[in-house]
Parts: C-alpha cells; sequence; structure tokens
C-alpha cells in the first residue's frame, strides 16, 4: 500500500510520519473518513492496529480474533448467519462487513450510540452479553498477554511514543485506525461510475444497474451514495446522517431496544451493499442466505407481508414488486459488479502473521469464500423445492442434468471422472464450467481439452493429505474451462481425483458445476438433504458413490481400512483449516 | 447525628486545604461505611446462600459489585449537604465511588482482589440526621470516553457499552438451576471452541437504558430515558455507629433466579424486553414498563 512508502520516506527524511499528511491511497474522487481528533492516522498505527485485528490473543480463551468474524476474503464479513465468540457463544448478530466501515457514521446493526470505530472496540472486547472475546473484568491480563510479546513493545513504542503499552486507549485506537484503511473502491462499477471506463461493466449488470435506480424497485431510495447506504459520513461531511429502516422482516427490537420508541420497532441500520456478492448470509440475522432471496423478499414486500402478517412499522419505500426471473439475474450481476477483488485480496489489509505464530496458532477463522458454492446465484433447496412445484417444467429438460460418467469412486484411489454437458442455458451456449472441488478429495488434475481453454483455481485444501509419502495441504480448488457449447450439442469435461477417506464410505460425494453463458447460468449446486434425492431438486449437483479402499474386496469397514492402510495412501490429520 | 456541631480540631482542618478556602467554612472527615450481605448473613466469596429468590435457590456469588454517586448528609432542616469525596485515584472520582465486595476469591470468579466497602470524604460542619445517596453512575459522567476515563470508570468489568455507560450494579450468581462456568484463560484453553455454549448463570446488572438522543445527527445529551439510578434515603443515620447495609435479596425475592426468559439476558440486564426484570425493578424503586416503582429494597441501614 502506498502509505508504507510514505513512512519510509518520512523515516528517510528524518521527518515525523504523525506530522505528515496520511496517504489514504485511495482514488481520487473520493474523500478519506474522518479522523479522530486524539488519534491522527500514522502508518505505525495502522500497522499495529492490524496487528491487533488479526491476533486472537485479544480474546480470553485465544480463539477468537476480530478477523475471525472479519476475514478479508469474505469483505471483513464470517459467512455465518450469526457470529461466534469465545467459548463457542453465538452471538444475536450477523457480522456485518468492514468494508468502508469509517464511513459509517454509527457502527452495528441497530445502536445508535456507538459512533466510533474506537468506542465500539469495547463491546467485542469487553463486552458480557454476548459474550465475544471475553476479557470483561481482565484488561489487565490481556494487556500483559500482548506486552509479552517483542513485536508489541516495539509496536506500541512506534505508534504511541508518548504512552507507549496495551492500554484501553492505545489498543482502541490503534484497531480503529487499521480499521478506517479497510477502504473499497477499486470495483468494476468504480471503474464505470467514477473512473469512465464504460467496459467496466457487462450487459447484464447494465441492465441490472438501470433495474436498481429504477421506481420498480426502489432499492436506491436507501442505498444510495458511494457507499450505497443511507448512513454516511466522510471527512467532508457537515453532519453525519444515520438512518434505521423496518424492511418488514416481521421482526422487532432494533433501534427501538435503544430508543424505547414503538414507532423504531424492527428497524436496523441499511447496510453497504459493497462487496456483498461476497457477504453471504445477508440482513441482521442471517436470515437469506443468497442475493436471490433477498429480491425475492423486497419484491414481496417483506417476508412478513409474504406471510400475511405485514408489518406495520414497514418502511413506507417496501412496497413489493413484479420483477421476473431475468430481472433478478440482471440485478444480481450488477451486485457483483461492486465485488472488489482488490480490497478482498489486498495484501495491506491481511494477516501479518506467520502460520504457527501464537497470535494465530489457535483463532477460529471462517473457511475460506467458495466463488462456487456460495456464489450468489446458489439457490436454496427449500426454495428450488418451491419452483420446481409451481412451474411446469418440460420432463425432458428438467431430467437433463449435469452428471458423471462414472456411478462410483474408491476411496484413496485416482480416479478418471468424465463430466456430461447436456444441454446449455435454455438456447444459450456454454461458455465456461466450473467445477468445484469438495473437501476431502485431492490431487486432482483436469485434462485440456480441444478448443477450450482450461484454468484451474488452487488454494488450502483444508486439512493434510499424503500421498506417497508426500504432505499434500494444498491444491486445486475449482477447474474452470472456457470455450463454446451450442445449446443442442452434447460434450463431456474429464479430471482424475483421489477421494480421501475423509468423505465417507457408503455415502454420496456430490461435486458443484456451474455453466455460465452469455446472460445467463445453469447451476448444479444443490445437495440434497435428510430424506431427498437428486430426483428431488432441480439442480442436483453430480454425484458418485463413495466405496471403501479395496484392501480385502469385501471388508466395508474404516476401520479395517486403517488397518490395512501401511501400503495405502492415507488421509492424515483431518484438521478443519480453522 | 451531631458530631460536627464543635468547631474541628486544628490538625483536621490542615488536612482540608483543599476545600473552598472560606476562613469560616469549617469542614470534617467523614467516612460512610458499608457492609455487603445475602439474606442477612454477612458477604463472603467463601460460601454458598440458599433461601434465594421464589424458588429458594441456593447460589454462589461470581461478582458483587456497584457505584454510588450523589452522597449527600441529610440536616435537621431537611436540607441535604453534598459529601465531598476523597479523590483517591481508584475507588472514588468526582461524586462517584465504586463499592467492591468481592476479593476475587472462592465463587467470585469474576472479581478482583481489592475490596472498597468505605466512602470517604469530607462534609461541612452542620447538624446531620440522615444520610442520602444514589446507586448509579450520574448522567454526565455515565457517556464519556471510558477508554480515558479515570478509575473506578476504566474497570471493563462495570462497562455496559452496549448501552453507552456503566452497570451500576453487577451481581453474577450461578444458581441452583442455572450454572456458571469459569472462563479460561489464554494459558490453559485447549484450541477448539466449546461444545457446548458457556452457562452464563443469573446476573442483575442495573444500567440506564433509552438513552438514544431524539436527533439522527448528535449525540445523547438528553437524560434517558430510564436514567435507573436507585434513590437511597436512610434517616436517622449515624456515621460513627451506623453501616448502610447493601443486600440484594430482598430485591430477588419474587424472582425466579433459577430461570431465565428464553432469548434475553441471563437474568435481569434492564432491558425493557426483559421479562425476567419484572419482579425485580419495582424493588429497587425503579419503575418498569408500566409496572409503577415500589420501595427500594436493596439499602437499609443498622
Amino acid at each position: 500500500m502506498t502509505w508504507r512508502a510514505v513512512a519510509l520516506a518520512a523515516a528517510l527524511a528524518g521527518t515525523a510520519g504523525a506530522a505528515m499528511a496520511f496517504d489514504w491511497a485511495i482514488p481520487g474522487w473520493l474523500p478519506p473518513p474522518p479522523v479522530p481528533a486524539d488519534t491522527p492516522m500514522t502508518p505505525e498505527k495502522v500497522e499495529l492496529g492490524r496487528m491487533l485485528f488479526y491476533d486472537a490473543r485479544l480474546s480470553a480463551d485465544g480463539t477468537v480474533a476480530c478477523a475471525s468474524c472479519h476475514a478479508q476474503d469474505r469483505a471483513f464479513t464470517d459467512g455465518r448467519a450469526l457470529s461466534v465468540g469465545v467459548h463457542g457463544t453465538v452471538g444475536e448478530r450477523n457480522a456485518p462487513s468492514l468494508g468502508n466501515v469509517g464511513y459509517m457514521p454509527t457502527l452495528t446493526w441497530d445502536n445508535p450510540l456507538i459512533g466510533s470505530l474506537e468506542f465500539h472496540a469495547l463491546i467485542p472486547l469487553f463486552g458480557e452479553d454476548p459474550e465475544e472475546m471475553g476479557n470483561a473484568g481482565r484488561e489487565e491480563a490481556l494487556f500483559a498477554r500482548l506486552m509479552a510479546d517483542p513485536a508489541y513493545v516495539r509496536a506500541f513504542a512506534a505508534a504511541f511514543p508518548d504512552r507507549p503499552r496495551a492500554n484501553l486507549f492505545t489498543l482502541t485506537r490503534a484497531l480503529g485506525a487499521f480499521q478506517r484503511t479497510l477502504i473499497s473502491a477499486r470495483s468494476p462499477y468504480d471503474r464505470f461510475k467514477y473512473e469512465g471506463d464504460r467496459t467496466a461493466l457487462s450487459p447484464a449488470a447494465l441492465r441490472g444497474e438501470a433495474l436498481f435506480f429504477d421506481h420498480r424497485l426502489e432499492c436506491y431510495h436507501c442505498h444510495l451514495g458511494f457507499n450505497f447506504t443511507n448512513n454516511l459520513v466522510t471527512s467532508r461531511s457537515a453532519m453525519p446522517e444515520t438512518v434505521f429502516h423496518n424492511t418488514g422482516l416481521g421482526v422487532g427490537g432494533g433501534l427501538a431496544r435503544f430508543t424505547g420508541q414503538a414507532r423504531d420497532e424492527g428497524r436496523f441500520r441499511t447496510p453497504s451493499l459493497r462487496n456483498v456478492a461476497v457477504t453471504a448470509p445477508y440482513m441482521h440475522d442471517g436470515r437469506f442466505r443468497t442475493l436471490e432471496e433477498v429480491i425475492r423478499h423486497y419484491a414481496a414486500g417483506g417476508e412478513a407481508a409474504r406471510h400475511g402478517r405485514p408489518d406495520p412499522n414497514r418502511d413506507p419505500m417496501i412496497i413489493g414488486f413484479r420483477i421476473s426471473e431475468a430481472e433478478i439475474a440482471d440485478v444480481i450481476a450488477f451486485l457483483e459488479s461492486l465485488t472488489d477483488e482488490e480490497f478482498l485480496t489486498d495484501p495491506g489489509l491481511a494477516d501479518p502473521w506467520p502460520a504457527g505464530h501464537p497470535a494465530r496458532a489457535t483463532r477460529t477463522m471462517p473457511p475460506p469464500f467458495d466463488p462456487v458454492t456460495e456464489g450468489t446465484h446458489m439457490t436454496p433447496r427449500t426454495a428450488a423445492l418451491a419452483l420446481a412445484a409451481t412451474l411446469a417444467l418440460p420432463a425432458a429438460q428438467a431430467a437433463a442434468h449435469a452428471t458423471f460418467a462414472e456411478r462410483e469412486v474408491v476411496q484413496d484411489e485416482t480416479t478418471r471422472l468424465t463430466l456430461r454437458i447436456p444441454h446449455g442455458c435454455g438456447a444459450e451456449a456454454t461458455l465456461r464450467v466450473r467445477v468445484a472441488i469438495p473437501e476431502g478429495v485431492h490431487s486432482v488434475q483436469p485434462m485440456p481439452k480441444g478448443g477450450w481453454d482450461l484454468d484451474t483455481v488452487r488454494g488450502e485444501l483444508g486439512a493434510t493429505f499424503t500421498r506417497f509419502g508426500r504432505e499434500i495441504t494444498e491444491g486445486v480448488r475449482e477447474i474452470i474451462w472456457e470455450g463454446e457449447l451450442r445449446s443442442d450439442f452434447y460434450d463431456e469435461f474429464v479430471f482424475r481425483a483421489v477421494v480421501s477417506d475423509a468423505v465417507p464410505a457408503g455415502e454420496m460425494l456430490w461435486v458443484p458445476v456451474v455453466q455460465e453463458c452469455a446472460t445467463a447460468a445453469e447451476r448444479w449446486i444443490e445437495i440434497p438433504g435428510p430424506g431427498q434425492s437428486a430426483g428431488d431438486l432441480r439442480y442436483p449437483a453430480p454425484g458418485l458413490m463413495v466405496l471403501p479402499a479395496a484392501s480385502g474386496g469385501h471388508s466395508h469397514s474404516h476401520d479395517h481400512d486403517h488397518g490395512h492402510g501401511h501400503n495405502h495412501d492415507h488421509d492424515h490429520g483431518h484438521s478443519h483449516g480453522d | 447525628m451531631r458530631v460536627f456541631h464543635t468547631a474541628a480540631p486544628a490538625a483536621l482542618l490542615a488536612l482540608c486545604a483543599a476545600a473552598p478556602a472560606l476562613a469560616h467554612d469549617h469542614t470534617h472527615p467523614v467516612e460512610i461505611r458499608f457492609a455487603a450481605e445475602m439474606d442477612g448473613n454477612p458477604f463472603s466469596c467463601a460460601q454458598a446462600y440458599e433461601g434465594i429468590g421464589a424458588t429458594g435457590s441456593t447460589v454462589e456469588v461470581a461478582d458483587y459489585r456497584l457505584f454510588v454517586t450523589n452522597v449527600r448528609m441529610i440536616g435537621a432542616d431537611g436540607s441535604e449537604t453534598p459529601i465531598t469525596l476523597d479523590q483517591d485515584g481508584i475507588w472514588q472520582f468526582q461524586d462517584v465511588a465504586l463499592l467492591d465486595f468481592e476479593d476475587g476469591s472462592g465463587t467470585c470468579v469474576n472479581g478482583t482482589s481489592p475490596m472498597n466497602t468505605t466512602l470517604r470524604g469530607t462534609v461541612p460542619e452542620g447538624d446531620y440526621t440522615g444520610l442520602a445517596f444514589d446507586i448509579g453512575v450520574p448522567f454526565g459522567l455515565n457517556h464519556g470516553d471510558p477508554t480515558l476515563a479515570a478509575s473506578p470508570l476504566n474497570l471493563t468489568a462495570m462497562f455496559w457499552n452496549w448501552q453507552g455507560g456503566y452497570k451500576f450494579i453487577k451481581l453474577d450468581m450461578a444458581t441452583s438451576g442455572l450454572a456458571l462456568d469459569a472462563v479460561q484463560t489464554a494459558g490453559d484453553h485447549a484450541g477448539q471452541p466449546a461444545d457446548a455454549p458457556r452457562a452464563r448463570g443469573w446476573s442483575l446488572h442495573l444500567g440506564s437504558t433509552g438513552c438514544a438522543s431524539e436527533s439522527r445527527t448528535t449525540p445523547p445529551t438528553e437524560a434517558c430515558a430510564n436514567p435507573n439510578l436507585v434513590a437511597v434515603r436512610l434517616d436517622g443515620f449515624d456515621p460513627e455507629t451506623n453501616v448502610v447495609v447493601i443486600d440484594p435479596a430482598p430485591v430477588l425475592a419474587e424472582a425466579n433466579v433459577d430461570f431465565n426468559t428464553p432469548d434475553t439476558s441471563p437474568g435481569c440486564m434492564s432491558f425493557e424486553n426483559d421479562d425476567d426484570c419484572i419482579p425485580v425493578m419495582a424493588r429497587l424503586g425503579l419503575p418498569f414498563r408500566d409496572l409503577p416503582a415500589g420501595e427500594q429494597l436493596i439499602a437499609t441501614m443498622r
């Protein structure tokens, strides 16, 4: 990040960093967030704040860092409906994104009393109901834990020369300084809107933008301005704007818990929509798993209205609208254009601690964001069933799913798998085929295909596998073929992989697959629940029956396999990557 | 009390140099002693207490602290004279003092080893026949910046930032029906979240609610809708012979401390939506929802 270079220049010139204007390294069109008068921004404070943000030693049991609920690849959210604190304590709210949090005049979903990041930090650190980091009454132990690390002795001295140690002031100021640098303003939409790049948005996103800013959907009345929320404060603001709305979710509480006013029941702060495609699930209680569900909620005039109980406090803008399936897809394409990959991967905002360091050795983290299984288009099972019941689909089309030619795989054997794509997206040709590699599968090798570009997304596998005496911790997480397959043609896509014994024998392994066309997609990502079969689903993921490793040809016992596994590849240590 | 009707010895006067410098304004040191009890028994972290609340629960206390403020001597003519609290840098700041009845031992797993059971201050010469004070933190100090506050307003155990203030009373208990799991420390954790959420016991956390300002763009400057300061008046109180007895058992007499209403805070934490506060607040002398205030039952004299 640019501010590092500024710090270096300041050090070389012998200038105090604090005396120089802080370089936010943000686009020129964007004013910086406001900064508290008692804590000017400095690179040293920001760096100390980053160390603290990712350090699980901030929690009483050493398992919870700020990053445990605010992970960078999820735009600083955690993918959970409700966040989890120390001792597995489940909280009451969905972790909000920290993208552009410095521009929020109030923090949290509904509390109007929390107006600064510094004050807010006290809530996760010391709150008792719910406990998040569990330090109430234990601040001296917390400060001592941090100061026992020489890295903090140096970092506090650099950031706060006048009070060079951990205390309530320095801890909260450093965390606030780092969080103010979590600025997301380099999405495709920003390039389109503020930097004049007319090619930055897809045709679908452009149609979605028109819908978003249209009076039929009324999205923009609350989600407006640079941060797509009517709650905004910048360094140029004469006064902050704070707004809380009841969006017809059929719940009480919210703002009323603080004002005691009946009219405030069920009112919550408008969230920013920046990076919203990677911050599922949605709403203050994480009730919606996909953007599609959120859009259907608003189309119905609020979930409560859909269930025949419209909320008397419902905001007048929440009146419902008609929207086609194609229009929903367009709005989602527009919302996806707010995803700022640079922000999600900026190393200056990432975990500064090396693997195994005490700061993170016992830290819990959400699993890495999976763009295929967690993509914005994932249709939840229940909604899919409801759709299947109401739509009269041609039986032939419903039956023509993406499938594997193989029916079975044997644990711990390299297996060739042939994915069969029977049709495009309606009449549209398939342009991409993406395969998400499930947990427990490793050593994946896709087969190149004439006329198709082949790419893979690699990453941590979330567990350690041993094969031929070699430990495997990372590998292919996703396969992407790009080319063209007419809708009325058929084709096959081949890869090979090893299904470890982390996937139980006797059960189905489901492999999510997405076909992308020019303006639509087919998402074969639904997984049958208990008592369901793939035939119950409209878009089932292709599946394979997992058979036990063939040691004696007769035993299906997991333990038995291990007993004979000396000469076989083994999966050791199913640690959960967190 | 008529102890201050004569002129003070010169030695005491010398200690009062910081007091307003009127030659005839003689001030005297005064100590107000407090005694913590549970259901009439002296409080200790070393024992359990039986027969608490509507269900006669057996409780072990994990934390037992409270703030007092606005401490006044009541004159024979009914006038009220503030006691100026000594600024000791630990327990007393401006006109607020923290009383800490637990020593961090035994059952008091949420506590700290230092204790404080006395208010120390000065009061002008006069005829006094009683004592009055409030349990709580005054509005002007309740909504400051706790990261910059002086002790005792910087003790995180008493932070109640979610409501923008402090806990006025913090009483945490393990009861017959609601256990309280000890907090693990960083030194002995196993690196795994607990399988089950931590048991939270039953707590009385009193504090101000409804503190949001009417305006969207200004911080709270008005008094809170429910300040929840407990007004205590003890007629006939003589600091030399009497002690203030703090006993939560009468406050909890109609509460079921073996049960917590689902989806509410553990015990009564002052929230309007918390049914567990219904049998509690009136007995603290506070209104709650539509229920009128009763007599406060937490503080008596002996």
